[in-house]
């Protein structure tokens, strides 16, 4: 009989799985007892042998595990999709990322777009959450999202074939700048899904989830990952470096004080006069450069070059005319010799703002990569990212002054280069660019 | 809610001139200064759309509560309909699908499956005698069985599938499903197609499943006289 034959019990019984979640910190914190009883033991009973031992032998510290067993598990935390807001630009920077930008197949076809953009929203609510993607065939890889985000940008013909009104005038190709070496390959896109996450492994299974959704529908134009510390490598709260070995992304604006809601959403306080405003409510830009580093070049420095270059140290970031890094340069003192302090083309005192308008929130990740030449032994750099509600109020004038004059342009040159809108976040039932009618 | 007009935020501005605007001046754009943003705009139609006893907006309802309420937390005043989720579906709701997982699996014509979980809400079993959709000319109960030969196989399962009080059918590949037969239209992965669900005592519920490309095949169909053979 068929029914006797079936390959498989179909029932399960869901009570089991309604289970609470078995959550972290209990599991650390029975984790923490067990050892601590077993260092304690260790502690009284073994510490002459042990000492002995490493007197014997001539290594110090070098008997203990070399990763701390109580080292807090992450891997289960996660950052809400579903808001006003999408995720991954508020979020403090997670460890890894990698972008996506896709062609689509068509851009006159609102219904399709659509679509796909309710899959994809569906695979990033899902997986975000440490749960699987649907029909996911790797499920497990979706059980430590480790702060997994999926930020939607939309280049100009997708948002034209959704709501052809809402098209924001800054949605275009940057102007050439004399620095640009860009390659077509590495410029544009319809669609961009940035990912991010401190797990490298839930961000290759959300890349490949995203990208087998989108096969349908269009494919990748360039794929670009980078890197930051991992998370728990340095105190939290710490500027990241970048490859040249600089403190990166001092200057940002906060949340703390309100300019990031000025900056990023486009909301200026009530008395200021800025025409700063968003595409959309809640909705932002991103600009993406892929910057080139020359390593080598920059290893011809001395590290004081390397420091007037950026006009700030290497070793805290502070500005040559400071000892903190959050002091505020002063880009007026002079030394003895009545030159400025922090030099005319130094890469801060370029990109300082002229004006309140001139600010952006930097989110960038370093990538370093086997050389395509062989007289290379790198191909490093950086994947800028830029967020700002209005491209050419904010983002423009900073590149077009350092376009013009920036020591730094010496050792980086920008490869690649798109723009984005980023549309709100979406509510559940809906999707990333619901709103766009 | 969240395309609503810019909201305001109160703070002092003092940040904001933290900026020194000395020695250079604001160098030209090249772009054109003429098109400055006019203003958000003001998008329509972002309220959730709710059918009445799908069982997708129960698990909304009762799940992401609080998720959307919180989105609500920092808009200004609500405007028109949007209500976000209402009572709908509720007392009257018998299944559904737990992690709101049903989806088709997409294909150009012919038949295809449809897998998920189906959860019965209720403390009496359930019995789903049959299944309609618009998108097909009809619905069928899947099991997979072994043939003579070993080799999974897909059949119409006799009477239904029985799902006990407090338990949930999986459907997955390899095991049950529902079988749309003759379908009317392509099925492109992302859309969203409907189900009718009847009971055995001829009630009946609604679900709705996204369509999803996941690059598997459909077994292959037992042939009537194979089944009659299996099934006698
Ligand atoms: C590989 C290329 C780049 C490197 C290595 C780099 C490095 C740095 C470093 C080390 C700082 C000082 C610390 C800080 O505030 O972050 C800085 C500041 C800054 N950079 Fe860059 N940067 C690069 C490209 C860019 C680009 C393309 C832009 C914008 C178009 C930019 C805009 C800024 C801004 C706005 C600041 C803060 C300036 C201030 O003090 O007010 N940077 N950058
Ligand atoms: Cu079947």
């Amino acid at each position: 009989m068929g029914r006797t034959n079936r390959t498989r019990a179909t029932i399960t019984v869901i009570r089991m799985t309604t289970d609470p979640e078995r959550s972290e910190s209990n599991f650390d914190s029975k984790a923490h007892r067990d050892l601590s009883r077993r260092g304690l033991l260790l502690g009284a009973g073994g510490t002459g042998l042990a000492a002995t031992a490493a007197a014997a032998f001539g290594f110090g510290r070098s008997t203990a595990p070399a990763i701390d067993p109580r080292e807090p598990v992450h891997g289960t935390s996660t950052i809400d999709f579903y808001g006003n807001r999408q995720a991954g630009i508020d979020t403090p920077a997670q460890a890894h990322a990698v972008l996506l930008a896709l062609d689509l197949d068509r851009n006159d076809d609102p219904d399709a777009a659509r679509r796909l953009l309710r899959l994809l929203s569906d695979d990033a609510a899902r997986l975000t959450q440490g749960r699987p993607a649907l029909a996911d065939t790797e499920p497990e890889l979706a059980e430590t999202p480790a702060r997994l985000t999926v930020t939607f940008g939309f280049g100009p013909s997708l948002v034209r074939m959704l709501s052809p009104t809402s098209v924001p005038h800054w949605l275009r190709d940057l102007p050439h700048f004399d620095i640009d070496r860009l390659e077509s390959d590495l410029c544009g896109g319809d669609l961009l899904l940035q990912i991010c996450g401190d797990d490298p492994v839930s961000v290759a299974h959300a890349r490949r989830i995203l990208l087998k959704d989108a096969r349908g529908y269009g494919a990748p134009r360039w794929i670009q990952d980078g890197f930051r510390s991992s998370r728990g490598a340095r105190p939290r709260g710490e500027t990241m470096r970048n490859l040249f070995g600089q403190v990166d992304e001092t200057v940002q604006p906060r949340t703390s004080d309100g300019s990031r809601e000025f900056v990023v959403w486009g909301n200026p306080p009530p008395d200021s006069t800025s025409t700063v405003r968003p595409w959309i409510t809640d909705g932002t830009s991103l600009v993406v450069r892929l910057i080139s580093m020359d390593m080598d070049g920059w290893d011809e420095l001395s590290r004081r070059g390397k420091e007037s270059s950026i006009g700030r140290d290497l070793r805290v970031g502070a500005p040559l005319t400071g000892v903190h890094e959050t002091d505020e340069p002063d880009f007026e003192e002079t030394s003895d010799m009545g030159f400025p302090v922090i030099e005319e083309f130094a890469h801060i005192r370029r990109a300082h703002p002229h004006a309140v308008e001139e600010q952006i929130l930097r989110r960038s990740y370093n990538y370093d990569r086997p050389p395509k030449d062989t007289d290379r032994i790198s191909d490093t750099g950086q994947l800028f990212l830029s967020y700002q509600a209005d491209v050419v109020e904010q983002f423009l004038p900073i590149q077009q002054r350092l376009a013009e004059g920036d020591r730094l342009n010496e050792w980086t040159t920008p490869i690649g280069s798109a723009v984005f809108a980023i549309p709100p976040g979406c509510r559940p039932g809906g999707y990333i660019g619901d709103c766009l009618t | 809610m969240h395309c609503g007009a810019p909201k305001q935020i109160r703070r002092d501005s003092t940040v904001f001139e933290r900026i020194s605007f000395k020695t250079y001046s604001y160098l030209s754009l090249p772009c054109d200064g003429k098109s400055r943003a006019q203003g958000p705009a003001r998008p329509k139609g972002c309220n959730i759309k709710m059918k009445n006893s799908s069982c997708k907006i129960t698990v909304l309802c009762a799940a992401s509560l609080v998720a959307v309420t919180a989105c609500n937390t920092d808009t200004s005043p609500q405007e028109g309909p949007d209500q976000g989720p209402t009572e709908e579906g509720g007392a009257d709701t018998r299944i559904h699908s737990e992690n709101d997982d049903l989806w088709v699996r997409s294909a150009g014509s012919g038949m295809t499956s449809v897998f998920g979980t189906l959860e019965n809400l209720t403390d009496d079993d359930l019995e789903i005698v049959a299944a309609e959709t618009p998108v097909a000319e009809s619905v069928e109960l899947h099991e997979i069985i072994l043939d003579d030969d070993g080799q999974e196989a897909m059949q119409e399962i006799e009477g239904g599938f029985l799902i006990p009080a407090d338990a949930a059918l999986e459907m997955e590949p390899g095991g049950d499903h529902l079988m749309l037969m003759g379908l009317h239209h392509e099925l492109p992965p992302g859309e969203l197609v409907e189900f009718t669900l009847e009971f055995e005592d001829g009630s009946a519920e609604t679900i709705e499943a996204i369509v999803k490309d996941d690059g598997g095949q459909d077994e292959p169909y037992e042939s009537d006289d194979h089944g009659d053979q299996n099934d006698h």
